[in-house]
């Protein structure tokens, strides 16, 4: 199966055989390819080469229309379904006839979906709006109607799962694992898509990896191991997660003095004051909302602060331009990089310059400069090993690891001595997490001071040098980094253990 | 007060507000369940008035103001489908499409109408009057006091806008319906469901051209038995407030409909009822009522996710 996007190639002749009665795990980074692959076979994408057998038979491409006549049905990442209709209606769309070609009724639907649902265990309402469903209930949905159409169709076939897990509780996840495993007991052969190791060995019955689009192996899941499928998958050995952290002796950076920010009559930081100096990481820790994201913003100049001052390299900059800041001083890499990272729909050339635009490197009195812009953005992207088809691509098209990678290459390539990193590696795989942490360790021993803002403990611990918790606004707590572990760091997050460690 | 409330005036009034609701509900009806499937028909007015040129056409050559109104719905719907042609298959911005189309029409209509009917003056067309419909009184119905004058004895066409609203509702409860609501609020579940977010979005637009060329019909051979440049006069536009405030629901375009068509029909009665006000603010009257509409004053209308927005099949 071979699948090319411009000159992206997604899949690069990979054989793949799914077996009646096996869940199939297809395991991969993301953009190894493998929804490509799956959407190749549920229809929605043609294939460049390739053939496509069922039961031994060769068929040609399909549409979706045909795949799901063929007993084929698929539950995207990005579920199918209608929120404003409800849970009946939304069947009803897509399994237009009964078995005797009848037109299907709502009343018809509704009853096939309740039968089913008590027949597998899974329970819906089925006069209930999508919109008001859980997202474990929408997937269940999902899962309902494809049993339906098999059904009608004689027996479901095939069921490709792409990512059904990224959303879905602890229990939840078991108890799909138990309906899939159920599914393959009857015949249905089941494919999983996932990134997530545990999962494979959990539920599969044999998995196949894949990596930079091709095929690396299939392997029984009883005769792996998840270290040898992270291997596999990533390409090499992972690395253990720990960096070597650092002493810093140099002066302060960043100092901010007793900062407070009132949001709508309502204090969101409350008098904190910190500072990080040249060569550190100062991870900051909080559950989400503990105003660790509002104090980000005021040290990188989105939003003024009621009272306190903030010093950069002995500069007061409590009430100067973002523009001032951000062009000189200070790095920003911030949390959600679609919203407040990257322009989606435009190129990477101009990406690349965004807020450094007035550069004189990249304009003359109002007029950009085109080729110095362009060289800068080919370098880059050379640089950061973005996978892309060249400049001219709008950055949306970019994977979420790809997208990150322009968004730091624009950042760090400023040399900036203070660095504010919020969530950098929020949605990003094994590989991507961990360029992005090369990439910022790599700074800190450039000598930038790096302020790390996360949510993810397994992250601040990895890379921070000092760490800081930040509770209901305030700053309750500090630590080096070797004093600090999950517990203890869960326990002052929740305001349980206010023990201050002064560094 | 009491001198206007007569019987004559509020039987005249409340007739020619029925009248006058016609071409608005087939109008915005179809144009309902195009905004359902996420597509804007701004150029309406545009297909009013090739619906409205067609259907007179039509009755002129064939002699017939029935199959005129057929020709006028075959206009309206060929308007349409170069606007939906441009809209769903080029993939361009709706506004600025319905835009053109309108612009287009006016300049379509006007030319062929001053060659076809100029009679060596290009400047002054010749009127030339065609087969009409003429009021057709519903047997029985018609005879009841108050309520027969006002509604049973219209032209057949104004009977066919009303009957167009249950059928609507039929259709927003079928499997069809169900299609269009998805085509709206998230095409990519319809196309993997097997369906076709194209071919939904045509048949919206089209249909939306075929009633809008009735209503245009209406306009041209229902009320009067000649054509007007002019005769449509902001009704497309007023249809679309008439979809939005309606809910995109056929229900709610009904009763919408017939709140506009008051307004216009009290800028001609209120004259003969004597009350003093300039003729100018009462014609001003149905197009406050859209500004206030769509300004959001009856309450936000929820637009389906997809709404203005092309669709494009992956790969």
């Amino acid at each position: 199966m071979t699948r090319r996007f411009g000159p992206v190639t997604a899949n690069d002749d990979v054989d793949l055989d799914v077996h009646v009665g096996e869940v199939h795990a297809l395991l991969g980074e993301n953009g190894a390819g493998k929804s490509t692959l799956m959407n190749i076979v549920f229809g929605s994408v043609a294939p460049d080469a390739g053939t496509l057998e069922v039961d031994g038979e060769p068929v040609g491409w399909p549409t979706t229309r045909q795949a799901i006549e063929r007993g084929i049905c698929m539950v995207h990442q990005h579920l199918m379904l209608v929120p404003t209709l409800t849970v009946a209606e939304n069947v009803l769309l897509s399994v237009m006839w009964t078995e005797n070609g009848r037109r299907m009724s709502l009343a018809e639907a509704s009853r096939r979906v309740t039968e089913i649902g008590e027949r597998h265990g899974l329970p819906l309402d089925t006069s209930a709006l999508v919109d008001d469903l859980s997202i474990g209930e929408k997937l269940r949905l999902e899962v309902v109607r494809s049993l339906l159409q098999g059904e009608i169709r004689g027996g479901l076939r095939v069921l490709i799962l792409d990512e059904p897990t990224a959303l879905l509780t602890r229990q939840e996840i078991e108890r799909l694992f138990t309906i899939l495993r159920n599914l393959a007991a009857d015949g249905t052969a089941v494919v999983i898509i996932t990134h997530k190791l545990n999962e494979v060995m959990e539920v599969s019955d044999r998995v196949t990896i894949l990596r930079d689009a091709r095929r690396v192996r299939t392997v029984p899941t009883s005769s792996t191991s998840p270290q040898e499928l992270g291997t596999l998958m990533v390409g090499r050995e992972l690395r253990p997660r720990r960096v070597v952290h650092s002493t810093p002796s140099g002066p302060p950076v960043l100092d901010v003095l007793g900062v407070t920010v009132a949001d709508h009559h309502r204090v969101v930081v409350d008098d904190v004051s910190l500072s990080v100096r040249a060569g550190e990481i100062v991870g900051v820790a909080g559950v989400a909302g503990s105003g660790q994201d509002v104090l980000a913003e005021c040290i990188t100049g989105l939003r003024r602060s009621t009272s306190g001052a903030i010093i950069l390299s002995g500069r007061d900059v409590t009430r100067v331009d973002r523009r001032d800041l951000i062009e000189n001083d200070v790095a920003h890499v911030p949390e959600d990089r679609k919203v407040d990272g990257l322009v989606g729909s435009a190129s990477l050339r101009h990406n690349f310059i965004l807020g450094l635009h007035r550069w004189d490197e990249f304009q003359r009195r109002g007029w950009m400069r085109g080729r110095a812009i362009d060289q800068h953005a080919a370098r880059l992207s050379g640089e950061f090993e973005i996978r892309t088809r060249g400049i001219d691509q709008p950055a949306q098209t970019l994977s979420g690891g790809n997208q990150q990678r322009v968004l730091l290459g624009r950042e760090l390539h400023k040399a900036a001595s203070l660095i504010v990193a919020c969530g950098p590696t929020r949605g990003l795989d094994i590989a991507g997490t961990e360029y992005v942490w090369n990439r910022l360790v790599e700074q800190r021993d450039r000598g930038a001071a790096i302020l790390l803002v996360s949510l993810d403990l397994d992250e601040l611990l990895a890379l921070s040098d000092r760490l800081i918790v930040m509770q209901g606004g305030r700053l309750v707590g500090e630590l080096p980094a070797g004093e600090a572990d999950p517990e203890r760091l869960g326990l002052m997050m929740g305001g349980s253990a206010p023990v201050a460690v002064a560094s | 007060m009491s001198e206007v409330l007569t019987e004559a005036f509020l039987v005249g009034l409340l007739a020619t507000t029925m009248r006058a609701a016609a071409p608005l509900i087939l109008a915005a009806i179809g144009e309902a369940f195009s905004q359902t499937a996420g597509v804007i028909n701004v150029g309406l007015e545009g297909y009013l008035l090739t619906g409205g040129f067609g259907a007179y056409l039509g009755s002129h050559y064939l002699g017939n103001a029935w199959l005129g109104a057929g020709t006028g719905m075959v206009a309206g719907a060929a308007t349409a489908l170069l606007a939906g042609y441009v809209m769903i298959s080029r993939r361009a911005d709706q506004i600025v499409t319905g835009l053109a189309i309108w612009i287009l029409s006016i300049g379509a209509v006007g030319i062929a109408y001053r060659i076809i009917f100029s009679d060596g003056n290009a400047l002054q067309p010749q009127r030339v009057a065609v087969d009409a419909f003429n009021e057709w009184a519903v047997p029985g119905l018609s005879s009841i006091p108050w309520i027969g004058d006002i509604a049973f004895n219209q032209v057949p066409l104004v009977y066919l806008a009303y009957l167009t609203v249950p059928l609507a509702v039929l259709l927003l409860r079928s499997r069809r319906g169900l299609k269009v609501r998805a085509t709206g609020e998230s095409p990519e579940a319809l196309e993997s469901a097997g369906g076709s977010v194209l071919r939904i979005r045509y048949l919206c637009v089209v249909a939306t051209g075929a009633l809008a060329g009735l209503g245009g019909a209406y306009l041209s051979i229902g009320q009067t038995d000649t054509f007007e440049e002019g005769i449509v006069g902001g009704r497309g536009f007023i249809a679309l407030g008439v979809a939005i405030v309606g809910r995109r629901h056929p229900v709610g375009v009904l009763i919408a409909a017939l709140v506009f068509a008051l307004a216009e029909s009290l800028q001609l009665w209120l004259p003969t009822a004597g009350v003093d006000v300039p003729r100018q603010l009462l014609q001003m009257l149905p197009y406050v009522v859209t500004i206030i509409a769509l300004a959001g004053i009856f309450g936000r209308v929820r637009h389906p996710r997809a709404f203005l927005k092309p669709f494009e099949r992956q790969a």
